[in-house]
Parts: C-alpha cells; sequence; structure tokens
C-alpha cells in the first residue's frame, strides 16, 4: 500500500534518514521505532509532504506522491497525528475533528456565507460524522469542551479523532502513547486495534515497547536515519544487532 | 559621474540614518523577539528633545547628550511597561503593541511641541564641501562619521564585553542563556536601551538636515524596518549594510526617476525582497520545523 | 435561531434607532461613519481574526474602490455602479496578484509586506495628480442611486450603509459556522496541522484575503458617492492601522467583536473632541493597553465573563 524506496532527508550536518526502503501492506499495523532522533518523524513528515525528500521515492497505492504539497496528500487518503500536538486551541472538540471532515465536504465560502440548502444538509453529516470519530475514541462527553481546556491525555485522543474523521486509509501515528499514564496505553492499544480491524492501515511510531510489540504486524528499527532491522515483532525483538543498538544507547 | 558621486554621497548620508534605525531594529528583534514599529520614535524624541533643550539655552553638546538620556529612558520604559507584561503575546499583538506605543511616543510630542517643524543647528556649520566636483555638507560627514563611529561601538560592545557577548546568547537560545545564569530580563532591558539610545543619537545627527514634525519618526522607522529586512532580519550588520544599499537606491531613484516616488520605490523592493528572497539579502535561509 | 439572535438584536437597534431619536447626528452621521467602519472590521476580521493572519494595508483596498469610483464618474462620467464594478475588478486583480506571494508570510513579515503594499498604493494617490487629483483629492463626486432612489440624504445612506452592514455581517457569521469557516479557523490554530487534514492553505489564505479586500473596496466606492470628496489621507498607513485596532479592540476572530471595536472606535473621537490635543496620545494608549491587559479584545472578554456568570448560575440551579 505504501512503499518507500531510497529515501533520504539531510538537516545541515545531521543526516536525518538515509537511503530508507521498505513496504506497508494493506490492512497491518506497521511500527517504526528507534532511539530519539532516529529520523522517525522526520520519516513521517516527508510521507505526508511536510519535507521534500532529498532523494528517493514515496508511492502510495502505486502513485507517486513524493513531494506532493501536504492537502494533496492527504486527499490520496493518508491521515497523521503529531508527536507535538497540533491541537486548533481556538476552537472546540467538535470543531476540531468536524475540520478533519473538510475532504469529505466540498461547500465553498460563498456557499457557506450564504447558507445554501445544500450546506446546512452537509453541516448536518459533517456534525454526525465528526460525533462518531468522537465516541470512537472516548471523547463523545467532551464535544463542547474547548479544546485548549482537555487534559493531554484527551488531546492525544482528539488528533486520532480528528484523523479519522478524514476516513483516511493510511494512518500515521507520531507516538501516541507518549506521556500516558498505564491504564491509557492500554485503551490506547485497543483504540489502535478497532482502527486497524476496521480496515484503516496503521503506520506507527511508538517508544512503548509493550505497546509496539502487542500490536505491531511488522516492526521497522531506525537508527541514526538509517535501517537497523525489519520484521515481525519477534525477529526484531532477538535480533542481536537491535539489541546492541538499544543497550548502547540507552 | 559628478552626479553619480552626489547622488551616492546623500545615498550614503540617509542610509547612514536608515542602518542606526535598522541596527536598533535588530538588537531588540535579537534580544527579545519583538519588531518594534516605535524604534523611528526614538530619532524623534532625540532629535525633538535635543531641539527643544538647545532652544532653552543648553549648549549644544549638553543638549544632545540630555537627549540622548530621555530617548534611552523612553525605551527603557517601553520595555519595562508595556513589552514585558506582554512577555507571551504573539507576534500580532506584539506588532499592534509596538505600534500603539509609537502612536502613543508620536501624541506625547504633538502635545508638548504642536504641529510646528524644528531644525537643529549644523554642528559644523553649513558651508558645503566640495569633493571631486561633488558638495557636501559637513552634517552629512558628521552622519556619516557618527554612524561609522556608532557601529564600530556596537561591534566591539557585541563582541568583547560581557554584556554584549550576554545579549548575544540570549539571541541564540533564551533558556540555554538563562541556564547560565545570565539575566535575560535585564539584558532585555539593556536592548532597548542601548537601541533607543542608538535611535536618539541617529535622531540627533540627521535633525540639522531633515525637518523634525512630531511624526518624522513614522518613515525613517519604517525605512529602518526595510533596512534590517534587506540585512537578513536579525543581523546587525546586514541591517547596517542593509540601510546603505536603501539609502543609496533612494537616492538614484529620487535623481534618476522621481522624487515622489522615492518611498514608493523602497518598499517595492522590500516587497520583492520579501517575495523572493525573505532572509534578506545578507542572511542565510533557513527551514522551519515541524 | 439562536445562532442569530445578536444578528437579529443588531438590526432591531438598527432600526429604531432613527424613530427613537430623529434627525440626531450621533445616528444619522457619525453612525453611518460607524456602519461603514464596521463593515470594514468584519471584512479585516476574516482575514485576521478568522485565519490568524494580519495586514496593515486594507486601506489601500478603500482607496482602490473609492478612487476608481471618484476618479470614473467624475472624469469620465461613467455610471456609479460600472464605477463600482470597475473598482471591484481593479482590486480582484491586484488582491489575486499580491495574495500568492504575499500569504506565503508569515508574523512580522506579512506584516510589513502588507504596509509596504499600503504604502505604495498611497504614494500612488498623492503622486498620480493628473489622474487621482493628487493630495487634494477629487470633489464633485456625483450621487449614486439605487433603484429609483437618489441617494443624496444622510438617512438614505444610513439605509444603504445599515443594509450592507448586516449583510457582511450576516456573512461572516454563516462563514463562521461553515466548512471554510473552519478550515481558516483551522489555519488561525496550526498550518500544518491544516494542511495534513487536507486544507490547501495557500489557496484558502488566498481566497479570504481576496474576499476581504472585496468586501472593503466595495464599501470604499460607497464611501466615494457619500462623502462625494475622496482624498489620499482616508487611505493611508494611519487608517489601516486605525481598522487593525477595531478588529483586536473588540476582539479578534469574533464578529460581533469587530462590530463592537468598530463602533468604540468611532464615537471615541466624538467624545475626545473635547481634548482635541490628546486624541493621538490617548489612541495610543488604548491599543497599547488593550494588547497588554485584555488580548482576547473587550467584547470577547465581557462576553466570556457573561456567559460564565451565567453558565455559573444554571449549574447552581441545577444542584
Ligand atoms: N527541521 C529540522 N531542522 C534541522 N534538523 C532537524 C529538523 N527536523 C529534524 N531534525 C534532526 O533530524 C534528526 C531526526 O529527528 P526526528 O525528529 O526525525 O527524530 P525522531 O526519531 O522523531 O526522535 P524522537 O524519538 O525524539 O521523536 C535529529 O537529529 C533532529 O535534530
Ligand atoms: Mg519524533
Amino acid at each position: 500500500m505504501l512503499r518507500v524506496t531510497g529515501l533520504s532527508k539531510g538537516f545541515g550536518g545531521v543526516q536525518a534518514i538515509s537511503d530508507l526502503s521498505f513496504e506497508v501492506r494493506e490492512g497491518e499495523i506497521f511500527s517504526v521505532i528507534g532511539p530519539n532522533g532516529a529520523g522517525k518523524t522526520t520519516l513521517f513528515n516527508m510521507i505526508t509532504g511536510l519535507y521534500v525528500p532529498d532523494r528517493g521515492k514515496i508511492l502510495f497505492e502505486e502513485s507517486d506522491i513524493t513531494a506532493l504539497p501536504p492537502y494533496e496528500i492527504a486527499a490520496r487518503g493518508i491521515a497523521r497525528t503529531f508527536q507535538n500536538l497540533q491541537i486548533f486551541l481556538n476552537m472546540t472538540t467538535l470543531e476540531n475533528v468536524m475540520v478533519g471532515c473538510h475532504l469529505r465536504t466540498s461547500s465553498g465560502f460563498i456557499a457557506g456565507a450564504l447558507r445554501l440548502p445544500k450546506v446546512a444538509r452537509e453541516e448536518r453529516k459533517v456534525r454526525e460524522w465528526a460525533r462518531e470519530a468522537l465516541e470512537r475514541c472516548g471523547l463523545a462527553d467532551q464535544a463542547d469542551a474547548t479544546a485548549d481546556s482537555l487534559p493531554y491525555g484527551m488531546m492525544k485522543r482528539l488528533e486520532i479523532a480528528r484523523a479519522l474523521a478524514s476516513a483516511p486509509r493510511l494512518l500515521l501515528l507520531d507516538e501516541p502513547a507518549a506521556g500516558l499514564n498505564d491504564s491509557e496505553t492500554a485503551e490506547m492499544a485497543e483504540l489502535i486495534k478497532g482502527i486497524c480491524e476496521s480496515g484503516v492501515t496503521v503506520l506507527l511510531v511508538e517508544h512503548n515497547m509493550g505497546l509496539v510489540m502487542g500490536i505491531s504486524h511488522q516492526v521497522l528499527v531506525l537508527n541514526y536515519g538509517e535501517l537497523l532491522a525489519k520484521g515481525s515483532p519477534e525477529d526484531v525483538q532477538n535480533d542481536p544487532k537491535v539489541i546492541a543498538a538499544y543497550l548502547g544507547n540507552g | 559621474m559628478d552626479l553619480l558621486l552626489q547622488f551616492l554621497l546623500t545615498g550614503l548620508t540617509t542610509g547612514s540614518i536608515y542602518a542606526l534605525v535598522g541596527l536598533g531594529f535588530a538588537i531588540i528583534y535579537n534580544a527579545s523577539d519583538v519588531v518594534n514599529f516605535a524604534q523611528g520614535e526614538f530619532l524623534m524624541i532625540g532629535a525633538m528633545s535635543a531641539i527643544f533643550l538647545h532652544r532653552l539655552g543648553l549648549p549644544l553638546p549638553l543638549a544632545i547628550a540630555a537627549a540622548v538620556a530621555i530617548s534611552i529612558a523612553v525605551g527603557l520604559l517601553l520595555e519595562k511597561l508595556a513589552i514585558e507584561p506582554a512577555r507571551n503575546a504573539s507576534v500580532v499583538s506584539l506588532i499592534i503593541i509596538t505600534i500603539g506605543a509609537s502612536i502613543f511616543f508620536r501624541g506625547v510630542a504633538l502635545l508638548i511641541w504642536g504641529k510646528e517643524i524644528y531644525g537643529l543647528p549644523h554642528f559644523s556649520g553649513e558651508e558645503p564641501i566640495r569633493l571631486l566636483g561633488a558638495t557636501v555638507l559637513p552634517q552629512s560627514i558628521w552622519v556619516m562619521a557618527g554612524t561609522v563611529v556608532l557601529v564600530g561601538a556596537v561591534k566591539y560592545f557585541f563582541d568583547h564585553t560581557l554584556a554584549g557577548k550576554a545579549m548575544r546568547a540570549c539571541s541564540h537560545n533564551k533558556r540555554a542563556a538563562a541556564l547560565l545564569g545570565i539575566d535575560v530580563k535585564k539584558i532585555m532591558l539593556l536592548s532597548y536601551g542601548l537601541s533607543a539610545g542608538l535611535g536618539g543619537l541617529a535622531g540627533v545627527l540627521v535633525a540639522p538636515i531633515t525637518y523634525m514634525t512630531y511624526d518624522a519618526g513614522v518613515m525613517l522607522g519604517l525605512k529602518g524596518f526595510c533596512a534590517a529586512i534587506l540585512g537578513g532580519m536579525g543581523s546587525s550588520m546586514g541591517a547596517v549594510a542593509g540601510g546603505l544599499v536603501l539609502g543609496v537606491i533612494e537616492a538614484l531613484g529620487t535623481g534618476f526617476i522621481s522624487s515622489g516616488y522615492k518611498d514608493a520605490i523602497s518598499f517595492f523592493i522590500i516587497l520583492l525582497i520579501l517575495f523572493f528572497r525573505p532572509s534578506g539579502l545578507f542572511g542565510k535561509s533557513g527551514g522551519e520545523r515541524v | 435561531m439562536r445562532r442569530l439572535s445578536g444578528f437579529f438584536g443588531l438590526a432591531a437597534v438598527l432600526a429604531a434607532l432613527p424613530f427613537l431619536f430623529p434627525d440626531n447626528y450621533y445616528v444619522t452621521v457619525v453612525g453611518t461613519t460607524a456602519m461603514i467602519h464596521v463593515i470594514l472590521a468584519v471584512a479585516l476580521n476574516l482575514f485576521m481574526g478568522y485565519a490568524g493572519q494580519i495586514s496593515l494595508g486594507h486601506a489601500a483596498f478603500f482607496g482602490i474602490g473609492a478612487y476608481a469610483s471618484a476618479v470614473l464618474t467624475t472624469r469620465y462620467g461613467l455610471n456609479p455602479w460600472l464605477a463600482l464594478g470597475a473598482g471591484l475588478v481593479a482590486t480582484y486583480l491586484v488582491s489575486l496578484a499580491i495574495s500568492r506571494p504575499i500569504l506565503r508570510l508569515k508574523g512580522h513579515y506579512l506584516a510589513m509586506a502588507t504596509l509596504g503594499f499600503g504604502i505604495i498604493v498611497h504614494i500612488f494617490l498623492v503622486q498620480a495628480d493628473t489622474v487621482t487629483g493628487g493630495p487634494d483629492g477629487l470633489s464633485g463626486i456625483p450621487p449614486m442611486s439605487l433603484g429609483p432612489v437618489v441617494l443624496d440624504t444622510d438617512m438614505e445612506w444610513y439605509w444603504t450603509m445599515g443594509g450592507l452592514m448586516l449583510a457582511t455581517i450576516l456573512f461572516s457569521l454563516n462563514l463562521s459556522v461553515s466548512r471554510m469557516g473552519r478550515a481558516l479557523f483551522a489555519i488561525h490554530g496550526s498550518e500544518v496541522a491544516a494542511q495534513t487534514m487536507g486544507i490547501d492553505t495557500p489557496k484558502v489564505k488566498s481566497q479570504v484575503f481576496i474576499i476581504s479586500a472585496l468586501i472593503t473596496s466595495l464599501t470604499g466606492s460607497l464611501f466615494a458617492h457619500q462623502q462625494s470628496f475622496v482624498s489620499p489621507d482616508s487611505f493611508g498607513f494611519f487608517f489601516s492601522v486605525e481598522l487593525v485596532t477595531m478588529v483586536v479592540l473588540g476582539g479578534m476572530g469574533s464578529t460581533f467583536g469587530a462590530v463592537v471595536g468598530a463602533v468604540l472606535l468611532s464615537f471615541l473621537p466624538e467624545f475626545l473632541t473635547v481634548f482635541e490635543d490628546y486624541e493621538v496620545m490617548i489612541y495610543g494608549a488604548i491599543l497599547m493597553s488593550i494588547m497588554i491587559f485584555l488580548p482576547s479584545g473587550l467584547f470577547v472578554a465581557v462576553a466570556g465573563f457573561a456567559s460564565r456568570r451565567l453558565a455559573a448560575g444554571r449549574e447552581r440551579r441545577r444542584c
């Protein structure tokens, strides 16, 4: 579904990603792990079009999306969350998720400002979709809260709800469990599994090994921007190179 | 050729003033990330105070020293009363605050000095000096020489004094600077004082050759901002170079096109720079981090 | 229709005022000026408050509309409505041309670019005197007619501007609860996230900039006919700053905030005439202190306080 070949990206002296290739199959949870600064977020930023790769190609469902602008990549069916939250703090929880429905609707400025009948219908649908997404992420009773009043854990789930509202086929999650306690992490694992079961392919970046090994179909280990190992969770856990890298880096 | 030299001299004179205002912009921007739209008012305050004190009978050097002291005081007050309380405000809010401050200063000047036009006596006579077929006023030499001295002093301050180095550290990374034991608050205050003092001096230097009114600071301030952008926002010496370039371009524009459109030419150049090279003529371009 | 209760309240007040205070200078003259300011502030708020951008050059669009009407009707005898249309076309082309490059910029760069644009237009109005009449401006702009009615009394302008103002406010309120309105708020909140949600941010920003410019230009054309005289003074940097002040005074992002800000700032000079010399100073002081002490704006702060009190009251009753 997603094929990355020969991807490279440097920032001045730092080579954040070098010559990385891998393939994500439809319907799986594919995890990318690696120490801090390994280049995981940079990889996400390239897949979603926020950074332009120096070299290499990104193919999504057989079509080249390398260096397309982010909104076009989103339109192909890729949604994401952010490691450092990017919530719309000036809106309510529900409105945040309604923004997620942008691509599934079409009314423009004039139609909206004149509130044509078509717009009212569309709004009802958008509300419904948004409430559904909130429900899935356990945020239904926070719908009318302003987003900046939510506790951290809920903000993390709000980002997922917003991404789901766009009905993506591939969902990129950047450290969804960071900063969560054990029970919240367990809930998050269930949520991600549920998302995958509903037919959305998941590309996951996460430091919590329990979570990663518990739910992933494939795991890729990055180290200083290079692929260190790739395979099933068991293979990766037993790979001497991985053990060395993790022990070595602490 | 003579004409060109003449334009060049005129351009370098106004350019020197833009350079000083631009330098003031850069100092404050580096220390506090604030673009100070009230920068031009420091010039006006410096010039008007010097004129006023001189008229009251103070000898010129004393009047100038007092005027610079007044500008510095105003700069410090601005930081203490308006910028510091709004530390966490957004960029847009800070822009509006400093615009508000500039209107306020203008309002006060209007109250004190009215709408009349004032002038300061030339520092050393008004007899033009002939130079390779062009003429130059002694005051222009004062302006250019003064700018060289002031820029040199600022450079020395940044490179060789503890406070200057601390200020540079703050502009790189405030948190790290605070961890090193630098009193960031004091540095911010210092930057406003320094910048206001420079502005005041620049005002005093030009007062004899441009008429001063309560609202003379607006255009000068904006041109200083142009200089800072031209040189790459945040680079002190870039702002100085930007000011000189802008002054010369304006003088050439005035000479060869039309004096009425000279400000339009400057702003047109700034638009081009912003559209095609937002990091300035001399700055390096940097990416944004997500 | 609870969503629009504020709108209908305002419409009722607007309709009642001329009957409550017939021939009152503050209603017909200052009131009409205030309504012009409200339209401009609401239009600027779409760009600044909704989309989180900044423009220090909006007076230029007001000027382009006003001068298009003034020049074309006085010098070429064009029908006022055609002149107004020409102003809109000119504004559309100008705003379209500058929107993409200008809106790539952010923060102070955007402020500086819009400011520079405004100053260039202003200088052109002053300098191109064979067309614009230079610093003295143009007088003798003919009145325009709305169907059979020739708009030449204060009252007629009151109703005309009132109608346009209500239409603009409704436009803005409806937009705020629509797909594109949310896209604007999203850009304000996080441009990166907005992009990854599929919002074509360069296009949307450019669209809202153009819409805001067009409303401003339209109002400029009407202003020229209402005043029957234009001069560059009305379209300079200071007026752009005044418009920004109206938006932030009431509260960025809130339509009624812009309304309140514009009304307050329109009546302020009337009260300050007593201390005419202090006007500029007080103006600056207000601008600074609002941003320092009430950064969310007067209207938003007061409305927020009131709704919290209300909510607290309801809470107590429930217990
Ligand atoms: N915009 C940028 N400019 C300069 N350097 C960058 C930029 N983005 C990332 N880097 C650098 O690239 C490297 C990889 O960073 P990245 O954020 O991708 O790591 P990561 O694997 O997500 O780490 P973490 O687990 O801490 O989130 C780091 O050295 C980082 O400093
Ligand atoms: Mg990361």
